[in-house]
């Protein structure tokens, strides 16, 4: 290749890298948190009395009972998740009444409670996670769109240091200069992280815009057929119409057992319930089955009235080359497939995921630096402020999440969860931008440290006697807390050392 | 470095349907056994296509390249279906 392509590459490398590497950072970010979910969940709910005896599927049916006592409309189209590991009762879906998308569960009394649109901790960093905090649907596209510069970025970074891979990629030079360590750092982490890479940016944009995708397929190429061609193969529900002819029902136990007849082994996590108590009812019940495929999701198709199997049951064994592709990416992106420690793997490679991102931006401001003069391009000034305040206060703003968590209150933390996150995040960065940059480095990284190491500290004023006791996951969060102050605190040192020592023509010296 | 961003921002989805599309309709066997797989795998061709101009001597020629390929499958395509060769079915 020659070096004007070369160099055309490198502008593609470092132009997406300006224009998401900061969102690929958040996504990173919140999505190694979000691998813990179930655990964060947990965690945040660890001051509040214990909940009664798991609910049975008698209080599932007394839910949906409820629920259509209260809103007759929704019987049309409506989700009952059953409990499931971490996952609550819960009656859901789309109120033709009112338009809007309602969601109950069981309150203490037996009778449904519509649970408020609230961003608890763990949901708000799911959320952050393929949304950055753009609202609405415009977030989740937004992601989409990355993901396929992020998969460009990849191409892009590969073809660039494809010709030196051989020699320098065990290369980690530790020297005067600084740049060339980064640089190895950034290249080896990419490099050897490549395949977890390459399944995020697809399994990414593949979630995000999947279905947006058809779209342009359906009506240009397959004449309006696709949906009714591939809907099923990628997990849609099939139309149902209601025939008008009213029929009684089967209850929630009846129908869960005709899915477990239907597909021995399965375990039922959700019952898609359309036109419940019309002679053409049907039922899907989604679950899961243990047959040592990648994916383990296994989708039964029941009438709602005589629990008849209306379509082959999917599952693993069974799958078309479509759903299993689809199943097996969306598995190996949410990392469930593999226990407890593939997910701190995970967690690890997520981690690299979002240093990559930092790294990089850093290392373009760095190749901006004038070497001989004191004054330096602006560009690489705001790029520099930019990169610290999004990422430190990203990570600061999580952390107050955290904190904020353990303050005691009335309803709890949940309905200032959003904006305790963007006024930190919003804070950090003003500070950056405003501050002497090396000051602001090193402040926003004690900051941080100093949020994130409080996580532990309002955890053990707040329930000190059972941290004693010895509970396994508030001792996990607490030492991971620490250890992530530990790190930010050590980041600060040497941000510190190098504004004082490093080299003086700097954006990051100080009195330059 | 902005004409061939273009290139790729607007060219680079047309492409990947006409491409994957194609593919799709020339694939032996029914439709419904391999649509999917080909429309999962839309997504890389589409990064793919969004790298092919910056790969190309000139942006000139990045925009001829890729609406000729687009327009070639989408020829193709509809060339298919009218003498009757393909059906969605």
């Amino acid at each position: 290749m020659n070096a004007k392509t070369l160099k055309t590459w490198l502008s593609v490398h470092s132009g997406i890298g300006i224009a998401a590497g900061l969102l690929l950072f958040i996504a990173f970010y919140a999505g190694a948190l979000t691998l813990f979910h179930h655990e964060i969940e947990e965690w945040s709910a660890a001051a509040e009395p214990p909940a009664g005896p798991p609910p049975t599927l008698a209080d599932a049916q007394r839910l949906l009972d409820g629920v259509l006592a209260q809103a007759p409309k929704m019987a049309a189209d409506m989700r009952l998740q059953l409990p499931h590991d971490g996952h609550g009762l819960r009656a859901y879906g789309q109120d033709p009444a009112t338009k809007t998308w309602r969601s109950f569960e069981l309150g203490a009394d037996g009778q449904p409670r519509e649970q408020r649109e609230r961003g608890e901790l763990g949901e708000f960093i799911y959320r952050l996670h393929y949304t950055v905090g753009i609202p609405g649907a415009w977030g989740t596209y937004t992601m989409g769109v990355v993901s396929l510069l992020y998969g460009l970025a990849l191409v892009s970074g590969l073809v660039i240091y494809l010709p030196v891979l051989a020699r320098d990629l065990f290369a980690l030079r530790w020297g005067r200069n600084l740049k060339r360590l980064w640089q190895d750092a950034h290249n080896a982490v990419g490099l050897l992280s490549l395949p977890f890479h390459i399944v995020f940016a697809w399994s990414g944009a593949v979630l995000c815009i999947g279905t947006l995708l058809l779209a342009p397929f359906q009506f240009l190429v397959f004449e309006g057929k696709l949906l009714a061609l591939i809907g099923p193969q990628a997990g849609f529900s099939r139309p149902v119409q209601a025939s008008g002819t009213p029929a009684s029902p089967l209850n929630v136990e009846q129908l869960v057992a005709a899915a477990t007849r239907a597909a021995p082994g399965l375990e039922v996590e959700r019952l898609h319930i359309r036109h419940h108590g019309d002679a053409a009812a049907q039922v899907e019940a989604d679950g899961v089955v243990h047959e040592r495929h990648l994916s383990g999701a296994a989708r039964v198709e029941l009438s709602g009235t005589t629990g008849a199997l209306l379509h082959p049951v999917q599952r693993p064994a069974s799958y078309g080359s479509g759903t299993a592709l689809l199943r097996g990416l969306q598995t190996l992106h949410y990392g469930d497939f593999g226990g407890l420690a593939l997910r701190w793997v995970y967690f690890v490679l997520a981690l690299a995921g979002a240093f990559l991102f930092y790294s990089g931006n850093l290392l373009w401001v760095e190749s901006r630096r004038k070497h001989q003069q004191a004054a330096q391009p602006r560009r690489a000034s705001v790029m520099a402020r930019l990169t610290l305040g999004v990422a430190l206060g990203c990570i600061a703003g999580i952390s107050a999440l955290f904190v904020g968590t353990r303050v005691p209150g009335p309803d709890r933390f949940a309905d200032a969860v959003q904006p305790v996150y963007f006024a930190v995040l919003g804070l950090c960065v003003l500070w950056a931008l405003v501050r002497p940059l090396p000051k602001a480095a090193f402040e926003l990284c004690v900051a941080a440290a100093a949020l994130t190491g409080c996580i532990a500290l309002a955890d053990a004023a707040m329930l000190g006697p059972r941290l004693l006791r010895g509970d396994l996951l508030l001792w996990t969060v607490d030492l991971t807390a620490l250890l992530g102050a530990a790190l930010l605190l050590l980041l600060a040192r040497a941000t510190r050392h190098r504004a004082r020592n490093g080299a003086p023509h700097s954006v990051w010296a100080l009195g330059a | 470095m902005w004409a061939r961003s273009l290139a790729a921002g607007l060219l680079g989805l047309p492409l990947t349907v006409g491409v994957v599309g194609l593919a799709a309709l020339l694939w032996p066997g029914p439709l419904r056994d391999h649509a999917l797989v080909l429309l999962v795998c839309a997504c890389p061709v589409w990064v793919g296509a969004l790298a092919l101009p910056f790969q190309l001597r000139s942006a000139t020629r990045a925009w001829i390249v890729m609406t000729a390929i687009t327009a070639l499958c989408f020829a193709a395509i509809h060339g298919l279906k009218f003498i009757g060769w393909v059906r969605i079915a």
